[in-house]
């Protein structure tokens, strides 16, 4: 019976590519989509993600998220030392600023300032130069992203400076750290630094980073911040969590993501259902004589079935094949992609939608053979 | 051909045979009617058929088109239900069966030949000539080899492998014949096995089928209009208006 599901559906040949690449075109896209979605979410929170040693943000309370964060006097760092429960606590700065390379180039980066001893906040991952380094005078870190974007077509090279706020800033290291969700360059320095950096205000600090002391539960710890001190505190997770929700609720990315995957779905139904339905229509006569033979509609069911899985799984493996490849080479290729891939989740979603697909496309078609009169072969 | 000296019994002879022994009688047809539609445009194409077929003959039913032949034999094959009437093959009344267990009879008792060959496209010759024995539940290999020997019977040896559209019409009709007979039913249901081919494959193919099809225990029955294959027949049956007519004499080759 799968020799002669197999060989029917292999007869028509063009109508097979045709309905595997339907499948494959529903799968690429969707999980394209998904990918960079969740590549975006994710990128919300890159700037937590890369601080795994702190455990507690402190933060104005209206702060909704990262991007948006409204400067704390420096006497809170001292206020929040002092609540039961806190191991440490550091100041950490954030701030846009603009730099100005020797060749010319003017980029808007994401300036963040670290505590000048313990530089609490620079993910550990130092691509060239040490980040201890950053205790020099005018020494800053890039993101390595960053540099090919600051300094085009340049092998990574330290002490090479560039220009912010009038005053020269050197770099030291350079860091993989994950993009922001502005892509834009991440450059890190000393809190002090910083300062000079950028052309701030009175109240200079953005956040205070901490953590909890042993044996104390950071979400308990950050309740009672809140309480003593009036200011908000969360988690790394929560503020990930925070960051994310932001997006979903003040942006329309969800719903013009959600647009994309729902089309990618429906034209996979629509193409394969349609092609799926003139292949079955255009053999009703050779069901009609196996019926005739004595075929009942169970075998004829199997057979269906086997050519829809067939379908389903060549074009599920060509489209997700498609889409790790897309998520494989193009942020190795493209800066600005880095970070995107493509999680286990969206592949698995996918191969159900691919099985709802290839099910309402096999039902539909199923019907015109199972109710198929045998005797019409005798019809001519 | 191979018949030129046959003797050929009567149609009286041979009804007369399968009123003594009963035991013979493949197909009864009793007081069988068919309508199409309803209402005013309802039309009765079957009016009482009454209609007995023994084993180890080949019956040849023929008529104007039109007289209901196509549609007696889908009965009889249990493609069609009458709208009155009883079909009993071997006995067993077709009515007593559900719809899966007489596609289960037809796969196994019953081999069906069609004007239009129904070769799958995609399949080769003795992958169709298969097919019978795959429905069954056979083992595909299995299945192919006992395919294969029939189909070397038939004279298709060197075109095992061939799909449908590499063979001549006569050539496919004997696939045909051969994935009629490869699962030994008890019936074979013939209808207009020549219809597509010209003369000398024609007869080609009916002295294959007589050779092939026509055992002790095995009924043919056909349908044609091609009156240059009546000589092949045992007997023939006339159906003119949807009733039976007085049988008809066999022409002598």
């Amino acid at each position: 019976m799968f020799r002669i599901a197999i060989k029917m559906l292999f007869g028509d040949f063009a109508k097979y590519i045709a309905l595997v690449l339907g499948v494959a075109f529903s799968t690429l896209l969707i999980n394209q989509q998904l990918g960079i979605f969740i590549g975006l979410l994710s990128r919300a929170g890159a700037i937590i993600s890369d601080a795994p040693e702190v455990s507690l943000w402190i933060m104005d309370p209206g702060v909704r998220n990262f991007d948006t964060l409204y400067p704390l006097p420096n006497t809170e760092l001292q206020r929040v030392r002092g609540v039961q429960g806190v191991a440490w606590a550091v100041p950490l700065f954030k701030s846009g600023a603009s730099v100005r390379t020797r060749q010319g180039i003017l980029e808007g980066c994401t300036l963040l300032g670290v505590d000048n001893v313990s530089l609490i906040g620079i993910p550990q991952r130092a691509i060239l130069g040490r980040i201890e380094d950053l205790k020099l005078p005018d020494a800053v870190a890039v993101s390595a992203d960053g540099y090919k974007r600051l300094f085009p077509g340049e092998p990574f090279e330290l002490n090479k400076s560039f220009e912010m706020n009038d005053n020269r800033a050197r770099v030291v290291a350079i860091i993989d750290s994950n993009p922001d969700f502005t892509s834009a360059i991440l450059i890190y320095t000393r809190y002090r630094q910083a300062l000079l950096y950028s052309n701030n205000g009175r109240n200079t600090m953005s956040v205070v980073v901490a953590h909890e002391a042993e044996g104390e539960s950071a979400i308990e710890v950050a309740k009672r911040i809140e309480k003593q001190l009036g200011l908000k505190c969360l988690t790394g997770a929560q503020y990930k969590q925070a960051a994310v929700d932001f997006i979903c609720a003040n942006t329309g990315i969800p719903v013009s993501f959600g647009t994309v995957v729902a089309l990618g779905a429906i034209i996979g139904v629509a193409v394969v259902a349609l092609l799926f339905n003139l292949f079955i229509v255009e053999n009703l006569r050779y069901f009609a004589a196996l019926k005739a033979l004595g075929m009942r509609n169970r075998r004829i069911i199997q057979i269906v079935a086997i050519q829809v899985a067939l379908i389903g799984v060549v074009g599920y493996g060509i489209g997700l094949g498609a889409a790790a490849t897309f998520f494989d080479v193009l942020p190795r290729k493209v800066p600005t992609f880095k970070g995107f891939y493509l999680p286990w989740e969206v592949a698995l979603g996918t191969a159900v939608i691919d099985i709802i697909i290839v099910s309402i496309s096999a039902l539909v078609a199923l019907r015109k053979a199972l109710v198929l009169d045998p005797a019409i072969v005798f019809r001519g | 051909m191979c018949f030129a000296a046959r003797t050929y019994e009567s149609a009286s002879q041979l009804n007369h045979q399968a009123n003594a022994n009963d035991d013979a009688i493949a197909v009864e047809c009793i007081q069988i009617k068919k309508d199409f539609g309803t209402g005013s445009i309802r039309t009765q194409v079957l009016k009482g058929i009454d209609l007995k077929a023994v084993s180890g003959k080949m019956t040849f039913l023929v008529g104007p088109s039109g007289c209901g032949k196509t549609t007696l034999i889908s009965i009889i094959g249990g493609l069609l239900t009458p709208t009155a009437g009883e079909v009993k093959l071997f006995g067993k009344s077709l009515a007593s069966f559900s719809k899966g267990k007489l596609a289960d009879y037809r796969s196994t008792k019953i081999g069906f030949i069609f004007q239009q060959f129904n070769l799958l496209p995609t399949l080769s010759a003795v992958e169709n000539a298969a097919v019978s024995l795959v429905i069954q539940g056979e083992w595909f290999g299995d299945a192919i080899k006992k395919a294969s020997v029939i189909l070397e019977t038939l004279e298709l040896g060197p075109h095992l492998y061939k799909l449908p559209k590499e063979l001549s019409g006569g050539q496919q009709q004997r696939v045909a014949i051969a994935r009629a007979v490869v699962h030994s039913p008890k019936l074979i249901i013939c209808d207009e096995p020549t219809a597509s081919l010209d003369s000398t494959a024609g007869q080609q193919v009916m002295t294959l089928l007589r050779d092939v099809a026509v055992q002790p225990d095995r009924a043919v029955l056909i349908v044609t209009h091609d009156t240059r294959i009546l000589s092949y027949a045992d007997r023939i049956v006339k159906i003119a208006d949807g009733r039976i007519s007085p049988d008809m004499n066999i022409p002598k080759e």
